[in-house]
């Protein structure tokens, strides 16, 4: 890899050893994948958690980057999962971290974005595709070592997507089935895993979608299911993202290595894979393992439920946090739903059932196994993947089914 | 014994070998190895939907071969404590290979090798000998036999 002279000047310890440690990861890095150099990263969205022994080896290693005088080199907005500790806080202040809002992990709750063409750093794979396909910013996915690195030396190798000839598209998903809501938005970003689970660098180009049709929520939605069964972190969607302003575009030119069509049948498939024989759930969770509840469904939520009680034989609850909390905290939302027997949030229920110290988002699906939730009514499809993988039986449904079968206590409504 | 020599891109780490534990899925170790969060000591693919070519076997002590990773970035925290127990594979190959596994290779100093001359998943069987030397990028596998 070419590196300039200060670069060079970094590597060889000449700006202390915290610095010549991080630029040591990225030459590593970049020259197993054939970087030709560094480029400037414009921003890291990193966030903290879920990392469940605290303090750890990685923040031992984190620790002594700072003890070796290592600062931040570009902005770093700062995401929180459920419950950080003072550990994370003090590290990350002492590097010069910008602290955000929680619900970090999903592109819901993003205050601090990136423009088109800008190399950054985002965040786990949801917000990197978030920001790979719908802002046209440009970012590889990045484990916690490669991402510190980054921000610390303020560059990241130019491989992967900060290539503009890798970010073309490759395989074509013609979308034949009318995708109602984020529900189906997250179904069809798991066929499409699925589908491509082998080879996620053929980019998928989605076409057949109206743009005047689709809720920046549902992206956000998609954007947490993509890369759940397979490493999608970038794909165009014809007419929306500003990489694929029309199918030929997306293509730049070329012809799709494969193509594959969604339909009703195909869509269905994937709600049949998350279903159950069982006739009562042992939770409702509303948000949860992937990405947690928008602003418009608290909305639809709260309409279906105000004025009644959803059935005690199990509990439902609303993953509602960051800047939606804030919404729902201030329009009475919150009211509404807790009056009707909702719990805000996985911390409150294990806080009433005296489920121990654990955090919910620490260790979800140790979790959930202890608290017998062999059943989860979820409504996002990479929820479903990521507790469906680990003997829980996952069941999809809409926001509106959700609430019919809390209020029910039972799954035939 | 048969030995088959393949050959690929420069990897990272020196040189290493083992027994192989082939996973013909992605892997998100955070997702497919579900029991490392709790016990840093069992390294068990506890994921029967998106890794059934492998679920219930641990990869400790065993050189890893697999298509390509999926993500789970705070994959290399929880590798990280377990390495520090004593438990880590001896080694990773992949036919293209994800960022967070480089990286966790670098952080708990094993040899990743990928972009190999013939896919690693169809050649290499689970319980053969692989010898993976990182620098020469080559991954020589003995097959077991019978």
């Amino acid at each position: 890899m070419e590196l300039t002279k200060d670069e060079e000047k970094m590597l060889s310890g000449g700006y202390g050893e915290g610095y010549r440690k991080a630029m040591e990861i990225l030459v590593k890095i970049g020259e197993f994948y054939d970087a030709r150099r560094l480029v400037p990263v414009s921003m890291a969205y990193l966030v903290v958690g879920p990392c469940p022994r605290r303090p750890g080896k990685a923040y031992e290693w984190l620790q002594e980057l700072v003890d070796l005088g290592a600062t931040f080199k570009c902005p770093v907005p700062l995401a929180l999962l459920d419950a950080p500790s003072e550990t994370d806080f003090e590290v990350n202040r002492k590097l010069g971290a910008i602290f955000a809002d929680h619900g970090g992990g999903h592109a819901r709750n993003l205050f601090y974005l990136p423009v088109a063409g800008q190399h950054v750093v985002a965040d786990g794979t949801a917000v990197t595709h978030y920001v790979n396909s719908y802002v046209g910013a440009r970012a590889n996915t990045e484990d916690f070592i490669g991402q510190y690195a980054a921000a610390i030396v303020g560059k990241t190798p130019e491989y992967g997507y900060h290539l503009p000839e890798n970010r073309a598209g490759k395989t074509l998903f013609e979308v034949e089935v009318v995708l109602r809501d984020e529900t189906d938005w997250t179904a069809l970003g798991y066929y499409i895993s699925r589908t491509l689970a082998k080879h996620p660098w053929d980019i998928p180009v989605i076409n057949g979608v109206n743009q005047a049709d689709v809720t920046n929520d549902e992206l956000v939605g998609f954007s947490s299911s993509v890369p759940s069964y397979g490493a999608v972190v970038h794909s165009l969607l014809v007419g929306v993202s500003p990489e694929a302003r029309t199918l030929e575009d997306a293509f730049r030119g070329g012809k799709p290595k494969e193509k594959f069509v969604v339909g009703p049948k195909e869509l269905k498939g994937v709600y049949d894979i998350f279903s159950t024989k069982k006739r009562q759930p042992d939770i409702v969770s509303i948000g949860g393992f992937g990405v947690n509840v928008s602003v418009e469904d608290t909305y639809k939520l709260a309409r279906l439920l105000e004025g009644k009680k959803v059935s005690t034989a199990f509990p439902t609850v609303a993953m509602i946090d960051g800047p939606v909390r804030n919404v729902t905290d201030s329009v009475g939302i919150t009211d509404i739903l807790r009056a009707a027997g909702v719990y805000i949030g996985m911390d409150e229920l294990l806080g009433e059932l005296k489920a121990g110290e654990d955090h919910f988002a620490h260790y979800p699906v140790v979790i959930a196994k202890k608290m017998g939730w062999n059943t989860m009514v979820l409504i996002d499809a990479k929820s479903c993947h990521y507790i469906g993988q680990q003997q829980i039986e996952p069941v999809l449904k809409h926001v509106e089914e959700c609430a019919q079968i809390a209020l029910a206590g039972s799954m035939e409504v | 014994m048969e030995k088959i020599i393949l050959k690929g891109h420069k990897g990272i780490g020196e040189v290493a070998e083992g027994e192989a534990l082939v996973c013909q899925e992605p892997i998100n170790l955070m997702a497919d190895a579900g029991n490392v969060w709790y016990d840093p000591k069992d390294l068990t693919f506890t994921n029967k939907v998106a890794t059934p070519s492998v679920y219930g076997k641990s990869f400790a002590d065993k050189v890893l071969v697999f298509p390509t990773g999926k993500g789970g970035i705070f994959s290399t925290n929880i590798l990280m404590d377990a390495a520090e127990v004593g438990s880590k594979p001896k080694a990773m190959v992949n036919v293209r290979a994800h960022q967070v596994f480089a990286s966790i290779a670098l952080a708990i100093n094993i040899p990743i090798v990928d972009r190999l001359d013939q896919n690693p998943c169809e050649v290499i069987e689970t319980g053969d000998w692989v010898k993976v030397d990182a620098q020469k990028g080559t991954v020589e596998v003995t097959k077991k036999k019978g």
